[in-house]
């Protein structure tokens, strides 16, 4: 216990050292209620980037044609990762994402461009003059420091599929296709430095001075945006509860997201989710389950084009054996360009009547290029009188287009043996993939797990048995639209003496806009009659169905099962939805409303409503 | 597990620990290049190759590509790739279905979207009969944790 606590310090100090030299030096004004003002009020301001020119005379020439046409157009110098720097040209700001839209889409009707790149707005003193002009703006000595204490090396570019477009010249420039990812708002240290660097060399040292200005600024007012995002879902139906009878339900949930920070630039941010529920017919049937829950809230500082990545609060973590919600701290970062560690503590996210556990684990990967990568991991949970020590290794192989493997095994470092092993493998040709996929669990292994009292699943832990999986996916694009999908799994023991096979078949047809249509037939196939059932299922989503543009959208589902042994005295299911919906207010506001009507061996007529506002800010 | 076992775990943790914080502040973190959100907010996001360059293996864009099965089998691409995946998905996307005690479950959470393969899709209830004893182990991967499991318990005790 003691070599734990000695461990948790041990790492929340240095991840917390780690925090700390890593921020700007002046918190105070990332922390003041301004900063927070003029990044909401630029959260919406955008602008479209038209094309991009190596060569500064260029760009003024294609700002001159676009002037021709009426277009009010600027360059900025820009660095694109891997390309060096480049001239970027911008027409608009716009408050809306949607004005923009329209208006390149006009524009591409007219001929006067080819290509469109909706962005964040580069020239924010051009939209929100309030903010750049507003005495309450903060001092440049003060701005200065929300730059990078040290200028950081440019980042090295992601593959980019080289596509072109003509520029009137008749000139074909490389338009970056995985859309510079260093984002136009966030010119780095050295950026700026190559920027002035650049101009000094063609004689505008002048205009360089004042657009590294301007960029600091530009850094300064957007240190992060403000997303919140509520759904509200009411819930209709009628269920059986303690008094036997059939009564009226109706929960309403509420769930609330906040997200606080610059999602393409890091830094620190904050991010919260979490949802509560009241039954507004005051029924029992929620009587005995939580009423709300804090899904994770947390602190996190990250960096673009690193893995350097700190995480404080409750949390999911997802790496190798660990699949866990925690409250506590993980910290991963890269050594050099071939390792990354993920490290993890803190207590596991318990039930209400439970005791948390102290957990601490980590993932260490090897990966001599992204397309290889060798990991193993370690969880160490401390459940009192039931500890859960696992490792395990996970892998990902990637030659070209054409092969994928991948594969986690995990092992019980407490019964000494194997709880699971998957692997799938993935074969593309053309317009065919094929995956196989092989899983097995040893119960005794793989269920001894945790405290006994939290897991319902601990009986079959007492169990011998062994289940292997094997079988393929099968996807085939017909002819666009139409999709192909197949599947086949097997089910094997090592005690129970039966084997199961599952098929399924889908198809799916893309339709303009989103629609969609497609089926599905599904059966598992036990050799007992109690582990057979068959689906059958078919839906639509209609998108835009008054065909105004609008993000209205019509879809519905129907669902038939039957099953060889009748359960309950019925052997067959049929589910039915239909569902409507809309986004409002430049898709701020989306409003959806669902029926459905269901008959099954538990519910003869059960009918159900929801109806959900979801606002976005 | 023995002890020399565990403390050998312990000794590589820290000791990897302290590197990976001096590598961190020593500028050496550039990792796999990533940037933290995807540049374009638009067009469909789950073909990677539809945009970018995959013949070259600098990154393994096909290995992210959405098949209609996706849902049933990303934890294989997920595992060691939490990164990626919060590239184009909020957390709340993920915690949707792998939070603890999500409340409504996905499909009825994102009602309406019937392009989805929900895993509970139609009458799962009697369903889960049959896919419980056939595999319980996909069960618990989800509602093996305690607060996951309290839809469990009314039934399941």
């Amino acid at each position: 216990m003691l070599l734990r606590i000695l461990v948790f310090t041990l790492f929340s100090t240095l991840s917390s050292l780690a925090l700390i030299s890593s921020l700007p030096a002046d918190q105070d004004n990332f922390r003041s209620g301004e900063v927070r003002t003029i990044s909401s009020a630029n959260s919406t301001a955008v602008t479209i980037q038209v094309s991009s020119f190596k060569k500064q005379d260029e760009a003024e020439k294609e700002i001159v044609r676009l002037k021709s046409h009426g277009v009010d157009a600027k360059t900025r110098y820009e660095s694109v990762p891997g390309k060096g720097m480049w001239y970027r040209v911008y027409v608009g700001r716009f408050q809306k994402k949607s004005e923009a839209r329209t208006y390149a889409e006009s524009l591409k009707a007219k001929g006067i461009i080819t290509w469109s790149w909706i962005k964040p707005n580069v020239f924010p003193h051009a939209v929100v003059k309030t903010t750049a002009q507003s005495s309450s703006a903060p001092k440049l000595s003060s701005r200065k420091a929300f730059l990078p204490r040290s200028a950081p090396p440019a980042p090295p570019a992601l593959p980019q599929k080289q596509v072109h477009k003509k520029v009137e010249s008749g000139e074909k420039q490389p338009a970056p296709l995985v859309k510079q990812a260093v984002p136009a708002t966030a010119p780095t240290q050295q950026a700026l430095k190559q920027r002035s660097t650049a101009n000094a060399a063609s004689g505008q040292n002048q205009p360089a001075m004042q657009a590294a200005s301007t960029k600091r600024w530009t850094q300064f007012a957007l240190p992060g945006t403000f997303n919140f995002s509520s759904q509200t879902t009411l819930q209709a139906l009628q269920r059986d509860t303690s008094t036997g009878e059939d009564s009226m339900v109706l929960p309403l949930y509420e769930y609330i997201r906040l997200d606080y920070g610059n999602t393409e630039e890091g830094g620190l941010a904050f991010h919260a989710y979490g949802w509560g529920r009241s039954d507004l017919a005051d029924s029992a049937y929620f009587e005995d389950t939580s009423d709300g829950e804090l899904l994770f809230g947390y602190l996190e500082y990250s960096k673009p084009y690193s893995d350097l990545h700190l995480v404080l609060g409750r949390q999911l973590i997802f790496a190798g054996v660990t699949n866990d919600t925690v409250d506590g701290l993980r910290f991963s970062a890269g050594l050099g360009d071939m390792l990354t560690a993920t490290l993890f503590g803190g207590v596991t996210y318990a039930a209400d009547d439970a005791k948390a556990d102290t957990t601490y684990g980590s993932r260490i990967a090897f990966h001599p290029r992204p397309a290889y990568v060798v990991a193993i991991s370690y969880q160490d949970t401390a459940a009192e009188g039931d500890p859960d020590q696992r490792a395990g290794v996970d892998f990902s192989f990637n030659w070209s287009d054409w092969i994928t493997v991948q594969g986690l095994s995990s092992y019980n470092l407490d019964s000494g043996d194997w709880r699971e092993h998957q692997y799938s493998a993935a074969l593309r040709y053309k317009a065919i993939t094929l995956e196989p996929a092989y899983q097995f669990f040893s119960y005794k292994d793989y269920f001894d797990v945790g405290k006994e009292e939290n897991n319902l699943f601990h009986f079959l832990k007492d169990t011998d048995e062994q289940v292997a999986i094997a079988g393929a996916d099968f996807h085939y694009q017909w002819t666009f639209p139409v999709r192909l999908s197949g599947r086949y799994h097997q089910y094997t023991y090592s005690i129970r003496q039966e084997k199961a096979d599952y098929y399924a078949a889908l198809i799916g047809v893309d339709l303009s806009k989103g629609s969609q249509l497609g089926g599905e037939v599904g059966r598992m196939d036990g050799e007992s009659d109690d582990n057979i059932y068959a689906l059958y299922r078919i839906y639509f989503y209609w998108a835009d169905p008054l065909g105004f543009g609008s993000s209205a959208f019509v879809s519905g589902d129907a669902i038939f099962q039957n099953y060889d042994a009748p359960v309950y005295g019925k052997d067959y299911a049929s589910y039915f939805s239909l569902s409507g919906g809309m986004r409002l207010f430049d898709d701020r506001l989306e409003v959806k409303l669902t029926g459905t009507y269901s008959q099954d061996p538990y519910f003869d007529d059960n009918m159900e409503g929801l109806l959900t506002f979801r606002i976005d800010y | 597990m023995n002890k020399i076992t565990a403390r050998t775990f312990l000794l590589i943790f820290c000791s990897l620990l302290v590197a990976s914080v001096v590598a961190a502040q020593r500028g050496w973190a550039q990792g796999k290049n990533l940037p933290l959100a995807h540049p374009q907010e638009e067009g469909d996001l789950r073909k990677c190759s539809e945009c970018h360059e995959t013949e070259s293996n600098e990154f393994p864009f096909k290995r992210f590509e959405h098949t209609p099965f996706f849902g049933d089998t990303h934890r294989l691409t997920a595992v060691g790739s939490q990164r990626v995946c919060q590239i184009c998905h909020r957390t709340s996307f993920c915690a949707d279905c792998h939070g603890t005690g999500a409340g409504l479950r996905p499909s009825v959470k994102r009602h309406g979207d019937t392009r989805r393969l929900m895993p509970h899709r139609g009458d799962y209830l009697t369903r889960h009969r049959i896919d419980g004893r056939l595999n319980p182990g996909k069960c618990f991967r989800c509602h093996g944790r305690p607060k996951a499991a309290a839809s469990c318990k009314p039934c399941h005790g």
